[in-house]
């Protein structure tokens, strides 16, 4: 089974849970929104508005409906590779999948496809109206370019989510509660609430090993308005698709040992 | 079996899974660590030098305390139903008698040993963060009727979200997008007066609201937006009511399923 056909069924299986519970995809479009919310109402109960664009240079509300939506277009991509082993096993699927000749790198490299395409439609409802609102016309630009990153972010961490999801399930088997850690530490590391230009350097190191961070520090700098040297926006760029494809390899192989431990160990029903 | 003998039976095989085998707790606290510095980072950017850091990171450990008590109530109640579903216990458990509640008895120490260690690592994270928080007693009766209050809240909230679940076979996105919009909209998180009218009349509406304001006000933070003893005998009376219709509701979707069957659940 090719790849051209593990996308239909992956569009088609996306497509029909959406359809059929639309409550995931009206989370989709309000999760940005709850996730400003929250951050806002924390953030002016510990001080002000006027504080934050001091230091940040940008007004809370844009900025954090752009990392919430960042946040959720790369954790509705990545969690999709994340998390399918562990809802294989619960739901009895796994041994037919493990089972089945498709090629299980194609298999993850075509699950996040679909919900990609949904990103769209999480970003034309959060970061289009908010960008417009604050911007006019150059918030249209402003989005447009933030929608094209946001993607070009959740593509690109796909092969390093390979390459954790692998290691993960090899070492400590389908472990949701290792994967809650791995989680959360690679959205911090991402820097898309907190920007990575003020972690501690330590924080900074690691962030630079995730492809997307790169992409997330062009994208804030695109909304702050700092200056976007040619050099500077294609080394960002360059770093991101570097790293992506440095961990092809690695997530291709980290995959087969999971799959090769299955075959081994058998899967528990 | 009797009741304390299935109570003990469900802590003891908790304790063993949660805390023994699979270092669920440790592994857990970490976690609520790591999502805790991602979301309070951020929030630390809007923090005025005018302002003491210890009154800021007190009130930022109510609003942590608040929404991991919402998380406990969905996550360990709610939630262990559809985890129930998802093995096929369910049907067994329904099946040998034994009331569900007594499920959720035996788990209850297990979630209160879970919040004691996450309150720990919050005041640890806010430390490190901000300052460490300043906790005084101000009005103990209003903290005693506000912590009773949440409890009964929580408790009657699990069961309404538990029952929808187990009649439905409901989403995880619902149950995550409710555990998030409660807090926020009814006052969890922030103070009900620094809140915009409406959302004030919303949160009024609900049971949800009075013993967050009640803790508060326990703690010296803030008064709350109605008199502080027209809070209390609301904050008991509602809850008291609200946790009958919750038992009321949550039987009757017990009886709704023993009709249909258990639902299916899908992977989200």
């Amino acid at each position: 089974m090719g790849l051209l056909t593990m996308l239909r069924a992956e569009f088609t299986f996306v497509y029909a849970d959406i359809i059929r519970r639309k409550s995931l995809l009206a989370m989709l479009m309000i999760y940005p929104y709850i996730l400003t919310l929250f951050i806002l109402l924390i953030g002016t109960a510990m001080g002000s508005p006027a504080v934050f664009i001091e230091k940040v240079g940008v007004d809370p509300v844009p900025f954090f409906i752009v990392s919430s939506f960042v946040l959720i277009s790369v954790l509705g991509v990545v969690d999709d590779v994340l998390w399918r082993p562990i809802f294989d096993e619960w739901m009895g699927t796994l041994p037919y999948v493990i089972s089945s000749p498709t090629s299980r790198v194609i298999h993850y490299l075509a699950i996040p496809l679909p919900r990609l395409s949904l990103v769209i439609l999480s970003g034309s409802v959060s970061i289009f109206p908010v960008l417009i609102y604050y911007y006019g016309v150059t918030g249209l630009f402003k989005a447009l370019g933030v929608l094209g990153l946001a993607i070009l972010s959740s593509l690109l961490l796909t092969t390093l989510a390979m390459v954790i999801a692998g290691l993960v399930f090899t070492l400590a088997g389908e472990s949701w509660r290792i994967l809650n850690i791995v989680r959360p530490l690679l959205l911090i590391l991402l820097g898309a609430f907190y920007p990575r230009y003020m972690m501690p350097l330590t924080a900074q190191v690691m962030s630079w090993l995730v492809p997307s961070s790169h992409t997330v520090e062009l994208l804030q700098r695109l909304l702050i308005g700092l200056s976007m040297e040619a050099t500077y926006v294609l080394m960002l760029l360059g770093a991101a698709t570097a790293l992506a494809v440095v961990y092809t390899p690695l997530g291709n192989r980290a995959i087969r040992y999971w799959e090769k431990k299955k075959l081994t160990e058998g899967v528990s029903t | 079996m009797s009741a304390i003998d299935t109570i003990k039976a469900v802590l003891s095989a908790y304790i063993k899974a949660e805390l023994l085998r699979s270092k669920g707790f440790i592994i857990g606290a970490f976690s609520l660590m790591l999502w805790l510095v991602m979301f309070l980072a951020p929030a630390v950017l809007f923090r005025s030098p005018h302002i003491s850091p210890e009154v800021i990171s007190t009130y930022a450990l109510v609003a942590i305390g608040i929404f991991v008590s919402y998380s406990a109530a969905t996550w360990d109640w709610a939630w262990e139903l559809r985890w129930l579903m998802y093995q096929g216990i369910l049907e067994h458990v329904i099946l040998s008698g034994e009331s569900v509640f007594l499920l959720f008895a035996g788990i209850l120490p297990v979630s209160l040993i879970w919040l004691t260690i996450t309150m720990l690592g919050s005041y640890a994270v806010l430390t490190g963060i901000i300052a460490p928080p300043r906790i005084i007693v101000a009005e103990p009766a209003a903290l005693l009727a506000g912590i009773a209050s949440l409890a009964i809240v929580l408790v009657a909230y699990a069961l309404l979200l538990g029952g929808v679940t187990i009649s439905t076979g409901t989403s995880g996105p619902v149950m995550e997008l409710i555990g998030w919009i409660l807090p926020i909209a009814t006052g969890g998180l922030v103070p009900l007066a620094a809140l915009p009218k409406v959302v004030q009349y919303v949160a009024l509406a609900t049971p949800f609201s009075y013993p967050a304001e009640l803790i508060r006000y326990g703690l010296g933070l803030t008064n709350p937006v109605l008199k502080p003893a027209l809070t209390t005998y609301i904050a008991l009376s509602y809850s008291i009511g609200f946790l009958v219709f919750a038992v009321f509701f949550f039987n009757l979707q017990l009886k709704k399923i023993l009709k249909e069957g258990v639902k299916t659940v899908a992977m989200y």
